[in-house]
């Protein structure tokens, strides 16, 4: 039967994407629902227990904040409202249509449900639609709660859907968005505008509410880098004779600061004897590491497998929209008690590489290992015990076995360690070694792969033993400059300083490389990124530390658990705002100036593809001919003397590789475009290309 | 007035950043004598330039100042 037709209207359930729309109807209709196109929304229509539901999808956001103007140049902005997102996103094209085919829907509804996923993003996402779209009904509307996307928490998510049990996390969702996009354009404008205002051509400058501090984080951990002179440092170590075993053992000081220190010791035990003065034997126990929440799996990810934590959190999503795993956008490390663990660990015993550790721990007590960060909206992460209905993908395979190692880990019982200490003294001195081994694997059988634990033996010894000192050494060593950032430490530091959130930090950094502020896998900030910090330290400092934002991130708490209000902090937003621009406007021309310049130094590594092997000081560069327009690689050192220069090939772009070449030190690119990059050495002298064509 | 090693705006002869590294090799001079016992400012200068753990920066301030030394001393 067509619902539609029915006097008294039908169920609209309003998810945020296909797959979840799909999933749901399956779980309510038990197979039957009827798949449908309309207006380029998949819609499902069925019947269940006499109520007639029609299931479709927004596709992500259908609305995004904008100002009025057409005009870029126009800032300071503040009279911002909610436009369908066709109007003011360029890749949001079809938004218009999904609005006008869920509107056509909404008209035959008589009850609606919200069933986006829960979090600031989702809840907005379905406020919006049912506000704009459906007329207005977003205070009537039923919200349905689910973590997971499986049969059962679908069936009970609908059962105990309530009226209004989103709305603070929709105020605080659709708050964040207003907050940010007065915060991003106004700065992004100002930026822009000052820098055109310095002679070249226009180039969008973006400064964002969390983008800032993150950049300075970057900056901030360059300088320390750049400028850093180590210090010197000695180490000492003692080989001693054991049984005709050598023995090696650290001195008791990690590190002495004096070389006269480092040589008195060595000059004092050279040739002596040790006596072992203690052993210390103690076995720990280690327990398993907590659930994954979603930061912690992104760390793991990246450490496990390279994976940026966008790409896991992509990822994540996936699996979750199989039904495979729980929602990944989660804050929390605890696995409650209404979650049916001895059922999931059922569904995964059905999954050979996983039979014969859940076999294990089905046969004790339940009781999982948690964390101690929570999120009120969803649990951990966790597997369904769903089986995957399509071939995994490789690295949708690596997240869903590191996710579901990482949760049959914390259901086992803790590792135990043997670990052993000595002390052997030698005069005045004491020296120590230490080692240890794994009596008792416990979670590692099943979590090992990805956190084992070292073994390091340490040979027999008794108190009164006495050993021969073979050698008493030290070693001049310095101390090591900081590492630079990369993704997943980056997002670390972000969570540390609890500036942006759980679904946002991800993007944030990636961001930070589109924009061309920071470049590499060792993330190290542009000239671009550099002076863009430096303007803001200069003349708008609240920008880029973290207090101001971190207290914007507590004040949007407050809106979500009804302690604050929206309207106050976006008015204290614009007051803000209105102040940092107040100090950047009174200066636009220097900071115009510095941007400027940094854009163009920025512009011009760009075309930096390496040194030059033929005078050694200058740098190759690609530079296109003023007569012919072709482009060539020539030497920054052409007015100096140095005649180097190559052709080059005039289609596709062309990307310095990062070392140069192995035959002939000319720089090495890679040519874009069409089929696989196609590497090439620069030098049309190069010997290597010389064999190939001998070989020929 | 430009920094004379990167041309960026110079807050004293250097920029900003070229100043801190100047800064930090000088406090951290104090540290290498009291490492080694003594040590020639050139010396350290030197070390300080071919030692992998120092930051760009640094290399850069470490090799101007030592170029200075050289001017000095140069008839």
């Amino acid at each position: 039967m067509n619902p539609e037709s029915r006097p008294d209207g039908y169920t609209l359930v309003v998810c945020e994407k296909p797959d979840a729309a799909r999933r749901v109807s399956e779980a309510l209709s038990g197979g039957g629902a009827e798949a449908s196109v309309a207006d380029g929304v998949t819609v499902f229509r069925f019947n269940a227990d006499g109520e007639d539901f029609v299931v479709c999808s927004a596709q992500g956001h259908v609305y995004a904040v904008s100002d009025p103007f057409e005009e870029r140049t126009v800032y300071p902005i503040f009279d911002v409202e909610w436009y369908p997102s066709d109007m003011v996103e360029k890749e949001n094209a079809n938004a218009g249509r999904r609005i006008a085919a869920i509107r056509k829907l909404s008209e035959g509804a008589r009850r609606f449900v919200n069933a986006c996923d829960f979090d600031f993003e989702g809840e907005t996402i379905g406020f919006n639609v049912l506000r704009y779209a459906c007329a207005g009904r977003e205070d009537q509307a039923l919200r349905a709660k689910f973590s997971t996307l499986t049969k059962e928490e679908l069936v009970e998510a609908f059962r105990s859907a309530k009226p209004n049990a989103g709305q603070g996390l929709a105020r605080a969702g659709r708050a964040r968005h207003l907050v940010d996009f007065i915060w991003g354009v106004n700065l992004s404008r100002f930026l822009s505008q000052s820098a055109l205002g310095s002679g070249h051509r226009y180039r969008t400058v973006s400064m964002g509410r969390v983008q800032g501090p993150t950049l300075n984080f970057v900056v901030e951990k360059e300088r320390e880098i750049q400028r850093f002179v180590p210090t010197p440092f000695w180490k000492v170590t003692g080989l001693f004779k054991k049984d005709g075993e050598t023995v090696v053992a650290a001195y008791s000081k990690d590190r002495l600061d004096r070389r006269a220190d480092a040589a008195r010791v060595t000059s004092d035990c050279s040739g002596g004897e040790g006596k072992v003065v203690s052993v210390r034997r103690s076995v720990v126990q280690v327990p398993p590491y907590p659930p994954f929440n979603i930061g912690d799996l992104q760390k793991e990810a990246y450490s496990a497998f390279g994976f940026s934590p966008s790409r896991t959190l992509q990822i994540a999503e996936r699996l979750y929209l199989g039904a495979l795993i729980s929602y990944p956008r989660t804050g929390s490390q605890k696995l409650p008690r209404s979650l049916n663990y001895r059922g999931i660990l059922q569904g995964l015993a059905g999954l050979s590489e996983y039979s014969k550790g859940v076999a294990e721990l089905l046969r004790g007590e339940l009781r999982p290992v948690e964390g101690i960060k929570t999120d009120p909206a969803h649990p951990a992460i966790h597997p369904t015990g769903e089986r995957p209905r399509r071939p995994l993908d490789a690295s949708e395979s690596k997240v869903y076995d590191i996710v579901v190692r990482r949760f049959l880990s914390v259901f086992a019982p803790p590792a135990k360690r043997e670990m052993v200490t000595v002390a052997i003294r030698v005069g005045e001195h004491e020296f120590r070694l230490g080692g240890g081994r794994t009596v008792f694997p416990g979670w590692t059988t099943l979590y090992g792969r990805y956190r084992g634990l070292k073994d390091a033996d340490v040979p027999q010894m008794n108190e009164g033993d006495r050993l021969k000192v073979v050698e008493a050494r030290n070693e001049e060593q310095f101390e090591s400059r900081p590492s630079r950032y990369n993704q997943s430490s980056l997002l670390e530091k972000m969570e540390r300083e609890r500036i942006g959130t759980k679904a946002t930090r991800a993007e944030v950094i990636s961001t930070l490389v589109a924009r061309g502020y920071v470049a590499g896998a060792g993330l190290a900030p542009t000239e671009l990124g550099l002076s863009v910090v430096e303007t803001m330290k200069r003349f708008a400092p609240s920008i880029i530390t973290v207090e101001l934002t971190r207290e914007i991130e507590e004040r949007l708490e407050g809106v979500e658990n009804g302690s604050g209000e929206d309207r106050d902090l976006v008015r204290e937003t614009v007051r803000s705002m209105t102040k940092q621009l107040a100090g950047l406007s009174t200066n636009e021309e220097s900071v115009g100036r510095e941007i400027d310049a940094a854009l163009m130094a920025t512009v011009a590594a760009s075309y930096v593809l390496g040194d030059c092997p033929v005078c050694k000081t200058g740098k190759l560069r690609l530079i296109r001919s003023k007569k012919t327009g072709k482009r060539f690689v020539g030497c920054s050192n052409y007015s100096s003397g140095c005649r180097a220069s190559a052709p080059l090939p005039q289609r596709g772009a062309i990307k310095a590789a990062a070392k140069p070449c192995q035959h002939c030190s000319w720089p090495v690119v890679y040519v874009l475009g069409g089929g696989h990059p196609w590497r090439l050495c620069v030098n049309p002298a190069c010997p290597s290309k010389g064999v190939k064509r001998n070989e020929v | 007035m430009k920094c004379e090693l990167c041309g960026r705006e110079a807050v004293t002869d250097l920029c900003l950043y070229h100043q801190s590294a100047k800064e930090n090799i000088e406090t951290t001079y104090g540290l290498w004598v009291r490492a080694y016992g003594s040590m020639e400012w050139k010396t350290y200068l030197d070390r300080v330039i071919i030692n992998a753990q120092t930051g760009q920066w640094a290399k850069e301030v470490a090799g101007l100042l030592e170029g200075r030394i050289h001017d000095k001393k140069s008839p």
